[in-house]
């Protein structure tokens, strides 16, 4: 049920007609959504209340809470990619492969010869979507990003969660774009190594 | 013939350009005949889909966001 709520302590929440429990859950899930890809600072919690204050001065016009979620997540992803453009002068420096690089110039995954290793070959996964949304699965997720060199989960999130374009990704962190690729390439052989040894295998150390 | 390391390269930049007419041409060659980059390959839009979904998971209650 909709209801007016009382403008409480928070600016932002005041005089929606939305329910107060609602938006605090939904800038909770925001805060986190934001802190994954930017870190945890002040900026971060100042982009998520602008989004929030922002959509919910238009809140009126959404039927449901719902609809309104959706909106408030386009405005805030918007606001994360202004403020990684906005990053850009200052980069992160160069590329970080971790320490998965063997003497043979290789990812761990592979020989000499760059053939997957028999151990790390990928195998059939399957049909993952009803894993997607188990609690169990997303904690190996967050466990196998965790892994990685922070450089590489940070520019696989810019990539498939922002939905930044390559060339995006290099302005913000000052990398070149056969960077990136190489990057994103490690990020994904990474991830999918911890995934398939954690959730389709029998693993228990994600890393 | 591309090894596997650089077949999986060609896969994962695949998601973010168009490869050229012989790197498509050499990347099927070897995926063809290869089943770990044949499964490779099919996981590459399930991770796409594993970090969007966790990206947009609250912690406490399971709910997604979008």
């Amino acid at each position: 049920m909709e209801q007016f709520v009382s403008a409480g302590n928070d600016p932002a929440l005041a005089g929606s007609v939305f329910d107060e429990r609602f938006l605090v859950r939904v800038r909770d899930e925001m805060l986190r959504f934001a802190r994954l890809q930017l870190g945890n600072d002040a900026e971060v919690e100042d982009a998520v209340q602008e989004a929030l204050a922002g959509a919910l001065k238009n809140a009126r016009s959404f039927h449901g809470e719902a609809a309104l979620k959706t909106w408030i997540i386009a405005i805030l992803k918007n606001k994360l990619a202004d403020i990684l453009r906005r990053r850009q002068k200052h980069p992160v420096g160069g590329i970080d492969l971790g320490n998965d690089d063997v003497a043979n110039g290789y990812p761990a995954a592979f020989n000499h010869k760059g053939r997957w290793h028999n151990a790390s070959r990928p195998s059939h996964w399957g049909d993952p979507e009803a894993a997607l949304n188990s609690r169990q699965f997303l904690d190996i997720f967050n466990a196998c990003l965790d892994c990685l060199p922070a450089q590489q989960g940070r520019i696989f999130m810019m990539r498939e969660v922002i939905e930044l374009s390559p060339a995006e990704i290099c302005t913000e962190t000052g990398l070149s774009i056969s960077n990136i690729y190489v990057i994103l390439h490690r990020a994904r052989l990474g991830l999918r190594a911890c995934l398939e040894h954690n959730w389709f295998g029998s693993g228990t150390d994600p890393c | 013939m591309l090894n596997c390391h650089d077949a999986t390269f060609l896969l994962s930049q695949q998601q973010e350009r168009d490869l050229t007419r012989s790197e498509r041409a050499n990347l099927r060659l070897h995926v063809t005949m290869c089943r770990g980059c044949t499964n490779f390959e099919r996981q590459l839009p399930e991770l796409g889909k594993a970090v969007r979904t966790f990206a947009s998971h609250d912690s406490s209650n399971g709910e997604t966001m979008s």
